[in-house]
């Protein structure tokens, strides 16, 4: 049993390690403004277009297949003008596009935002809800890893139960641990 | 060897330490990917108070005649005015999440609120940070976020010392193991290409 158990806590281990590392880095990073690089890299492009819809689904359609924009859309607005503005986004890549349908103009400002900030983004994002499929798989990616990290807690739990010298300090560990955050929880929950 | 048996007690010890913050950070991952917002709930009040003070007041005032407890005293990053002479106050705590609106002109007060779940509650208290907390903002949300930083350290540390005590093993490395590290790290990387 002791092998199995010890067998499962390490396939797990492994398996997860280069999500957890991400996942603390931009933990780190929320936590501690200044590890922050707040800058942008910013891309203005204007291009002319040959057809234009108010229809934002055959917008996005065109802006992905012709110009490769690739993200969810966050806003869109038509102006009293009749131009169309737009914002697109996918962790870490904004993009602010204006369609001027008068005069059948494209402007896309691209803003790529710094490798912490896309780290933070793919943690926020939940990633079911996404259009792009690469999203919706880290979505899933992330919560089998949150089903291993469980599965890690539960057998490091079992595999400490058999280590007779670390059994009395580790109860300690684990009980002070325990109390300490049920307290704190309650009260903040229920207080 | 001495060096083998150090690793596996910090291994160990920080382990048992983080038991619940590991537990809470599964529970909020799961419940962010799966769990939908609960409906909004409304409520009414009429503002006691003078309505021509600056916004930040105007804010600070509403807390302190509506507030909830843990509810964090108004920054000017949650105040807005969107529709002029419409104050929202947008308010977070352990219970849920509040929209406040006040209409600066007669003094009516209109509330918004998102209750959390248990889910959302897990969600919430592991966004919790110990150098965004302050004892004067709460002593028990100071304490949890100091549980929160020690737990995001205990996160780091414990792949690494696992993996340590893993490579210093003596007999051969499982090649199952192995795979399964490099086949999570090409599917981070795969998915890390496409996303950006």
């Amino acid at each position: 049993m002791y092998n199995i158990l010890r067998n499962i806590h390490l396939f797990f281990g492994l398996a997860i390690i280069p999500f957890l590392f991400i996942y603390v880095f931009s933990a780190l990073v929320f936590t501690l403004p200044f590890l922050s690089d707040k800058s942008v890299d910013k891309n203005n492009k204007t291009y002319e277009i040959s057809r234009f819809s108010y229809s934002t689904e055959e917008l996005i359609d065109m802006l992905e297949s012709e110009y490769g924009i690739r993200g969810d859309l966050r806003k869109s607005n038509v102006k009293e003008n009749g131009s169309v503005e737009l914002l697109i986004s996918r962790p870490g890549t904004y993009y602010v596009i204006s369609i001027d349908s008068q005069k059948m103009l494209l402007n896309i400002n691209k803003n790529t935002q710094s490798i912490e900030r896309f780290i933070n983004s793919l943690h926020t994002s939940s990633g079911f809800d996404s259009n792009n499929p690469a999203e919706r798989w880290w979505g899933v990616v992330v919560v089998l890893v949150a089903i291993m990290l469980v599965g890690i807690v539960v057998t490091g739990i079992a595999l400490w139960s058999y280590n007779r010298k670390d059994r009395r300090s580790g109860l300690l560990f684990l009980s002070i641990s325990i109390v300490y955050c049920t307290i704190v929880l309650f009260v903040l929950r229920f207080g | 060897m001495r060096l083998n048996k150090i690793v596996r007690k910090i291994h160990t010890y920080i382990g048992l330490q983080a038991v619940v913050s590991l537990l809470l950070f599964s529970i909020a991952v799961i419940a962010v990917s799966i769990d939908t917002e609960k409906k909004a709930e409304f409520s009414y009040h009429q503002f006691e108070g003078d309505l021509s003070l600056k916004n930040i007041e105007l804010a600070k005032l509403l807390r302190k005649q509506i507030g909830l407890r843990f509810e964090p005293e108004p920054r000017e990053w949650m105040i807005s005015e969107e529709i002029k002479g419409n104050l929202v106050v947008r308010l977070k705590s352990p219970v849920g999440k509040r929209e406040v609106t006040l209409n600066k002109v007669n003094g009516n007060i209109e509330v918004k609120s998102w209750p959390f779940s248990v889910s959302h509650f897990a969600n919430h208290m592991h966004q919790e940070g110990f150098w965004r907390r302050k004892p004067s903002d709460s002593l028990w949300l100071w304490a949890w976020s100091l549980y929160i930083e020690f737990s995001i350290l205990a996160l780091f540390a414990l792949p690494v010392t696992g993996f340590y005590i893993w490579v210093s093993k003596k007999s051969p490395k499982e090649f199952w193991a192995l795979s399964s590290l490099l086949f999570s790290s090409a599917t981070m990387t795969v998915l890390w290409v496409l996303i950006r």
